[in-house]
């Protein structure tokens, strides 16, 4: 693993992710829910962010998200208020923000232009409060006040709080540097800050180890030291603060300038400045109140143990020298160093919060890290943080950090030489290739019974090699047992290769969003059904259909706003999504409330274009189908969005390309679902195998609900040669699979035949009827389109044991061909 | 493949042809369905497999003979002679599978024999005459005339104009 390459493709997995976290959070304010909350994880998505392209040096990337993050800023502080239109501008945003991360990561940046033309947007939609933006500092981080482990309420000092003039100038600072105990497992190494210091100008270092324990209940892998630095330095305090951005969550840091300059130090031309400590970087966020007496106790905090004369040394010397300073107490230190050491071989694999992506959508992990923190705080620095630790405020403290974590390992992206901090997921994914993220419980069942196989083919090798003694018994015991092992691989292996539909979903956000903002449309999405599995194969090849149809329903289907109102609609459309099982198949729908097919355009059309006769006379059904031929177009204009002609075309041929169906329903002012069925997956399925007319076939197990002969069945004929058949009450159209396929017929004695009862995905009923049932095995789905094409009534077709192919059929086109022969004989023909 | 072509004329010798010539000429496989001789571009054949029954497909048109299982890939056989217009050969298990590759697709023709492997230089093809079938015309981008037979030259893309192009 080259942490360099990965870091980045770690960088930008992280930014697909919390681009998805930022979507959701807009949406869910968009639907009103304006809590602290959300606000705050939509910051937290821009935020961190910026902070990983930061460290990558994606300046357009930074400066863009900086921008995004001032104007949700805005928002946090309650400056404005989540309107919708707010809302809608962020939303661009966000858009925008993930086609630049997307550009970033394919390493083709945006046209400059393009993002200058949309940081001006940004800019001009309102960021109103710029006085409230610093722009030099590169972080703005969230209100940490409740993480904090040493919460000195002393009671105020009322000293006056001034804002700190704008020095440029030298100045002396004095940077109080505290790591909580579980810095070092968070993979931060005070070293690092205190030799970044020391880049910044003169710095003394002094060691506090007052917090140090008994050597007996010393822990190596915690921090119990503490640094005071003086700084004379001509940098801003603001860069002087950046370099704490990283570890503040792990961390106290005070940063105060020195009233006078130090008695080594008078250059400074600055005669006095009044005491004003930076304090934790989010006090200027906050009210005045927290921040008064934050700022007053930097200095009062105790310093225990740690004699500054003995300490200072020549500057020259601190750099290299801190940790030789600290080594005094020797054997401590010698732990501690190894204690980082540890910290940093560990973190890449094995890092305590390699959770934290997960931080947002499973607080659970996040919640208990903190609480173990806070434990920790509270157990092991007494002297630190007794005095004002009241157990009630622990408590109350404890809860807004929960919910305000801002998953701090993500906000910090390695700098320089930092052990990475990141949480090292997928070792094995390389940036190009596409990977699956797979539940550990999925791989370890595979790998179990890929384990039991081997020793089950060595029972089996073995049964066999006792020669001609084999017990025949045993030998067909064990290759049971084999059998149902591979079938456990099979299912094993497909059970990985399964995903929920949600990522395929909720990209259509976007695409709905813009297609609404194209038509000056107004429309939301409704999701159903998102956790549905399907076969990974299947939702990366639906991602274009399902594409298409969103822009449909909402280019065609959704009425305009003033049409809608006009017909006692809301004036905001829905375009629903939905995913089920059904049947042994997937089930995509995607409806609109809009008005319909307009039925008398799309035969209009279909006629002007030669597609039907002039005088063809077309169920209502019938029409609607026509939208799926080739080069069918109703849109007036053809518009950026859909109405190029091949719209609909495509996505038929790219669902029957998947093995599947597309049908469309349509009520009039009602609106238009589009009903997609695919199979469930595109490599082994349980199958009936009968004959008909001379030729094995396969029935897909999930469709058939049951078997019985001819022979004792109840038949109704029904008028020219077609008969039902009656089963419990219920009568069911009976269809010949031979017949329908077109096979020649052989001579059967009918009351030898069977009678198999299938469902359709619409739950209706069909009795097939085959010569013999021959078997039931699990069959592996071969392509016939690969070669040859798609045949009507055939799904696929599969090898059997003896060598012979047979064709899987799909009941539901097989009775669709039969009932509906006649106006769209010519229709697959025109669409192959 | 290197076989030995049975009519040594028409081998390109090192000695008397120039390297180009041998460049330009084709080596063919020669078969023979409904009494009449073919060759296609032995670079388009696959394999050759003897007969095996195939999976009758249903609504194919009469030229389908089915599909077979070639080694775990569904492949169509069609009917050469039946393709191009003639009647359809006769189910005999001496019929012979010629394996092709036709754009992406792999697609088996069935004959009645295959006769012979043989190289073909440029000069030796000639046009069609204007007067053939159509449906013959179309699939055949040429012919080559030997002492005893006339050898049609089938042009597989046309043969199965929609196979080539699309996936």
């Amino acid at each position: 693993m080259s942490p360099g390459m990965d870091l980045r493709t770690i960088f930008f997995e992280e930014a697909e992710e919390l681009l998805v976290a930022l979507d959701e959070g807009l949406r869910q304010m968009e639907r009103g829910d304006s809590a602290a909350e959300t606000i705050n994880a939509v910051f937290r998505a821009v935020h961190s962010i910026k902070g990983g392209a930061g460290a990558f040096a994606l300046h357009d990337l930074v400066a863009y998200a900086h921008s995004f993050e001032s104007l949700l800023d805005d928002l946090r502080t309650g400056q404005r208020l989540p309107e919708p239109e707010f809302l809608a501008t962020l939303l661009e945003a966000a858009d925008h923000l993930s086609d630049l991360v997307t550009a970033e990561r394919q390493g083709a940046p945006l046209d400059p232009g393009r993002v200058a033309f949309a940081l001006d947007r940004l800019k001009a939609s309102g960021q109103t409060g710029q006085t409230h933006i610093r722009v030099e500092m590169a972080f703005d981080p969230l209100p940490l006040a409740g993480f904090d482990p040493m919460p000195l309420d002393f009671d105020a000092l009322p000293l006056p709080i001034s804002d700190p003039p704008p020095t440029n100038e030298g100045q002396d600072l004095v940077i109080t540097i505290r790591p909580h105990s579980d810095a070092f497992r968070a993979g931060h190494d005070p070293m690092l800050l205190l030799r970044d210091l020391a880049t910044f100008g003169a710095v003394e270092v002094l060691l506090e180890t007052g917090s140090l324990p008994d050597p007996a209940a010393f822990d190596p892998t915690r921090c119990y030291l503490g640094w005071q630095v003086m700084l004379s330095t001509e940098r801003p305090i603001d860069e002087v603060r950046a370099i704490f951005d990283f570890i503040e969550t792990y961390c106290d840091i005070s940063i105060e300038r020195l009233p006078g300059a130090l008695p080594e130090d008078t250059s400074d031309g600055k005669a006095i400045v009044p005491p004003i400590s930076e304090g934790r970087f989010q006090q200027d966020r906050m009210p005045p109140g927290p921040s008064e007496i934050e700022t007053d106790l930097a200095p009062v905090q105790p310093l225990p143990a740690s004699d500054p004369s003995s300490d200072v040394r020549p500057r020259e010397n601190t750099r290299h020298d801190t940790s030789v300073q600290a080594a005094r107490p020797g054997p401590t230190v010698r732990q501690g160093q190894s204690a980082r050491q540890t910290v940093g071989d560990a973190a890449p694999e094995n890092n305590p919060h390699s959770t934290a992506p997960q931080a947002q959508t499973r607080p659970g992990v996040a919640v208990s890290n903190r609480a173990e923190s806070h434990d920790v705080a509270t157990g092991e620095l007494p002297p630190l943080a007794l005095p004002n630790w009241e157990p009630g405020s622990t408590a109350e403290r404890r809860a807004p950090a929960e919910t305000a974590d801002p998953s701090p390992p993500k906000s910090a992206p390695p700098r320089r030489d930092v052990p990475p901090a990141e949480p090292a997921r997928d070792s094995s994914q390389t940036p190009q290739k596409p990977t699956i993220r797979v539940d550990v419980e999925r791989v370890d069942r595979l790998v179990n019974v890929a384990g039991e196989l081997v020793i089950h083919n060595a029972m089996l090798a073995d049964a066999l090699g006792r020669s001609a003694s084999a017990d025949p018994h045993e030998i067909a015991r064990n290759l049971d047992q084999l059998r149902q092992l591979s079938r456990m691989i099979q299912e094993s292996a497909m059970a990985i290769r399964a995903q929920p539909v949600k990522p395929l979903f909720d990209r259509m956000h976007r695409i709905l969003r813009e297609a609404a903002v194209a038509t000056s449309k107004k429309a939301r999405l409704e999701i159903i059904g998102e956790a549905t599995e399907v076969d990974r194969t299947i939702i990366e090849r639906l991602a274009d259909p399902l594409t298409h149809m969103v822009r449909n329903a909402v280019d065609h289907g959704i009425e305009k706003p003033a049409d809608r109102l006009a017909a006692g609609k809301p004036e905001q459309g829905t375009v629903r999504i939905e995913a089920q099982h059904r049947s042994g198949r997937i089930m995509i729908i995607v409806s609109d409330d809009g008005g319909g097919v307009n039925r008398n355009r799309v035969r209009q059309i279909a006629i002007e274009r030669g597609l039907i006769a002039a005088n063809a006379e077309l169920q209502p059904s019938e029409i609607d189908s026509l939208l799926f031929l080739p080069g069918f177009s109703t849109a007036r204009e053809v518009s950026a969005l859909s109405g190029r002609g091949v719209g609909m075309d495509v996505v038929r041929s790219s669902i029957l390309a998947l093995g599947g169906r597309i049908a469309i329903t349509s009520n009039p002012g009602e609106g238009t679902a589009m009903t997609i069925s695919l199979p469930l997956t595109l490599a082994v399925m349980d199958g009936m195998v009968i004959r008909s007319g001379g030729q094995p076939l396969v029935l897909p197990l999930p469709s058939i609900v049951e078997t019985i002969t001819l022979a004792g069945a109840v038949l109704h004929p029904m008028g020219d040669g077609s008969r039902l058949v009656e089963l419990r009450g219920e009568c069911l159209p009976m269809v010949n699979i031979a017949q329908a396929l077109g096979l020649p017929p052989v001579a059967v004695d009918p009351l030898d035949q069977v009678i198999i009862v299938v469902e359709q995905e619409d739950k209706s009923r069909v009795a097939l009827i085959a010569d013999a049932i021959e078997d039931q095995r699990q069959i592996v789905i071969k392509s016939l389109d690969e070669n040859y094409g798609h045949i009507d009534g055939i799904a696929a077709a599969t090898v059997l044991g003896d060598g012979a192919v047979a064709l899987i059929i799909d009941p539901a086109e097989l009775v669709h061909g039969v009932s509906s022969r006649g106006p769209f004989a010519g229709f697959s023909a025109a669409a192959e | 493949m290197q076989v030995a072509p049975l009519d040594p004329e028409l081998r390109p010798d090192p000695a008397s042809s120039t390297v180009e010539a041998a460049r330009k000429a084709h080596e063919f496989i020669a078969f023979r369905s409904q009494g009449q001789d073919f060759c296609i571009d032995i670079l388009a054949v696959r394999e050759i497999r003897g007969w095996a029954r195939a999976a009758l497909l249903p609504h194919a048109p009469h030229y389908v003979e089915g599909v077979i299982n070639l080694r775990g890939a569904i492949v169509p056989i069609y009917d050469l002679a039946a393709k191009l217009g003639l009647p359809r050969i006769d189910a005999n298990e001496r019929n012979v599978t010629i394996v092709t590759v036709i754009g992406k697709r792999v697609v088996g023709l069935l004959v009645e024999t295959v006769t012979d492997i043989f190289w073909a230089p440029p000069e030796t093809m000639r046009p069609l005459p204007e007067m053939a079938r159509d449906e013959t015309h179309a699939a055949l981008s040429g012919m080559i005339v030997q002492p005893d037979r006339l050898l049609r030259i089938i042009d597989l893309g046309a043969l199965f104009p929609s196979l080539g192009d699309d996936r």
